[in-house]
């Protein structure tokens, strides 16, 4: 285990913002400085100061407790959407590398398609039809991220279905079904840990722009993204209140790369010795 | 692979991938609660007006037969016209794409030109403190939303230090040149930063790859420095993943795009893309996504054809 940290920047950077926003979240439940909905008209605009320790927006709501509330909705739409993404790509890319090969352009390509359609895009048809919602959002980009997982998964598992160890178990009489168990989850775990801390980076990214443009959950929930929609009205104003929702979800995205870099040169040898 | 036998290939993957994305897209805004009659007619319709008014729209004929009507008119570069307004879509499209392409385009090649430079430098100092910063840089600008780096940029050079527009485009758009170049330069250049340092860590790798390789040893044997012998071999070597992640990145970049165009008040698809969702302009957001994802799809497509030209590898997958 230690040795698994050492010298590995990235994870352990990556960890502590992830500890961080964890933290936060943990924090909303037991404890904010106000009441993150609490509208004080004399409070308008305050600058930092020992009772608004971030300052308070246009309506005097502390700006501190937006932010630590605010985990709750970023990391639930990351929670479900990586969710969705993980087992929706992963079975995807997982069925199409070991289909016969007459099936497997076909799915290819349906993949392809989905490509065409990022998270964002995929929203504002969904929030077309059903107006926006956390579930549209959710949706949206669990399914679009699946499209990328699986065809990550389908690539990476393509390398080691071609293996000779994959090669001497079907020759023994292997099921591909038992391949699929014993060789190629194991060897797949590291880039599945990959893959799914790149798939909350993007959702938290997708999540924010959704309520950016008022197409995520809906107010009065704060959000990070919603609150620097409102902030942006203001920037004559008070343009510190664009700085600190954008470091926290910069945090939080920045968290998990780091941790997906970090796994990649924790299982990568080859990594390590040219880097370090 | 003959390189006629290539293009006919990538050309007919690009049409059917035409058909078949706008038909997904046809299918989800059908499955609306509701219909398109009752969403022009409003709640307090009566059936009677409802029915005539589904009749002359044809949305009691299958839903298959009403995408192939659509379809063939979307063919001939009629995508109808607006639920709400009655103004011809494809003429309003074609307005607002006079902000939004150039908007992409310039990005796109802002990007690329921060991004290769920098990937090529923070490659050869991999090793130092200084190519160690540069990658950090991208990092950060990876994990940065495209909308806030856009509020921030907004307010050092058009609040902080009002050099720039922080938003807005001239009424009379490029009749009035120099007005409407200078509310450009702030959201391209945020789309450019986002976009370059995703392409940076391509480029950055590309030319890792490239210092490892014998023909690269050959040229410094040779006696070119470190720097000349990526002059040679290394720009071709990181242009080619960059070009490939570009069209890729077509997509988002074009999602980006319409995010921008919000932060910065420019009147282009995007911003009318998300009133009319917001006005549940049903067909017009069918014809606007019909219209970006050809875009995607025509890009992917040129990228392949100039890729397969120039890599006789890409044509034999």
């Amino acid at each position: 285990m230690r040795k698994l940290f050492k010298g590995n920047i990235s994870l352990i950077a990556g960890l502590s913002m992830i500890s961080f926003t964890f933290f936060l979240l943990i924090l909303s439940y037991i404890w904010t400085p106000f009441d993150p909905l609490e509208v004080n008209p004399d409070d308008s605009f305050a600058g930092v100061s020992a009772t608004h320790i971030l300052g308070a927006d246009n309506f005097g709501r502390d700006i501190l407790s937006q932010i630590i509330v605010g985990s709750r909705v970023t990391l639930l739409v990351a929670a479900l959407s990586v969710t969705i993404a993980m087992s929706l790509g992963v079975s995807m890319g997982l069925a199409i590398a070991v289909a016969k090969r007459a099936y497997q352009s076909p799915m290819i390509y349906a993949v392809n398609i989905a490509l065409a359609f990022p998270a964002a895009l995929l929203a504002i048809i969904l929030a077309a039809v059903y107006g926006a919602s956390t579930l549209t959002a959710v949706s949206a980009i669990g399914i679009a991220t699946a499209a990328a997982v699986a065809q990550v998964t389908r690539r990476t598992a393509a390398g080691i279905l071609s293996s000779d160890f994959v090669l001497a178990a079907h020759a023994s009489g292997a099921s591909t079904w038992w391949i699929v168990r014993k060789h190629v989850m194991p060897n797949l775990r590291a880039s599945l840990l990959i893959q799914a801390s790149a798939a909350v980076s993007i959702s938290v990214l997708a999540e924010s722009s959704l309520s950016y443009l008022g197409l995520g959950t809906p107010p009065p929930a704060p959000s990070w993204g919603r609150m620097l929609a409102g902030s942006q009205q203001y920037l004559f104003v008070n343009p510190l209140l664009a700085i600190w929702p954008g470091i926290v979800i910069v945090i939080v995205v920045l968290g998990f790369n780091l941790l997906g870099d970090g796994v990649r040169e924790a299982f990568d040898p080859t990594l390590r010795r040219s880097e370090t | 692979m003959n390189i006629l036998l290539f293009s006919a290939r990538r050309l007919s993957l690009f049409i059917s991938s035409l058909v078949v994305s706008s038909g997904i897209v046809f299918a989800l805004l059908r499955l609306l609660p509701g219909d398109l009659a009752q969403a022009k007619l409003g709640i307090q319709a009566t059936p009677e007006s409802l029915a005539i008014l589904r009749h002359e729209m044809g949305l009691d004929r299958s839903l298959l037969s009403q995408y192939l009507d659509w379809l063939i008119h979307a063919l001939h570069g009629d995508l109808g016209v607006s639920i709400l307004s009655g103004a011809d879509i494809t003429a309003e499209i074609a307005q607002k794409a006079t902000v939004t392409i150039p908007l992409v385009i310039m990005a796109s090649i802002i990007a690329v030109l921060i991004s290769i430079p920098l990937g090529m430098y923070a490659a050869l100092r991999y090793r130092n403190f200084d190519g160690v910063a540069t990658s950090g840089i991208s990092q950060l600008g990876i994990a940065v939303p495209i909308f806030w780096s856009g509020i921030l940029i907004a307010t050092v050079f058009a609040v902080l230090w009002p050099l720039l527009p922080a938003g807005g485009f001239p009424e009379i758009g490029w009749s009035e040149p120099g007005n409407a170049f200078k509310s450009m330069i702030l959201p391209v250049f945020t789309l450019a930063l986002g976009q370059g340092a995703v392409l940076m860590r391509f480029a950055r790798s590309a030319t890792i790859d490239t210092l490892q390789q014998d023909y690269f040893r050959t040229a410094r044997a040779t006696g070119l420095s470190r720097f000349q012998a990526l002059r040679i071999h290394g720009v071709r070597n990181a242009m080619i993943p960059v070009i490939s992640v570009l069209g890729m990145q077509m997509a988002t970049l074009i999602v980006e795009a319409i995010i921008v165009e919000n932060v910065f008040a420019l009147p282009g698809i995007g911003q009318m893309l998300l009133q009319d969702v917001n006005n549940r302009d049903l067909l017009k957001v069918q014809g606007i996504i019909a219209v970006t994802t050809s875009i995607v799809f025509l890009v992917s497509f040129i990228v392949d054809l100039v890729l397969g030209l120039l890599d006789p590898r890409v044509r034999q997958k």
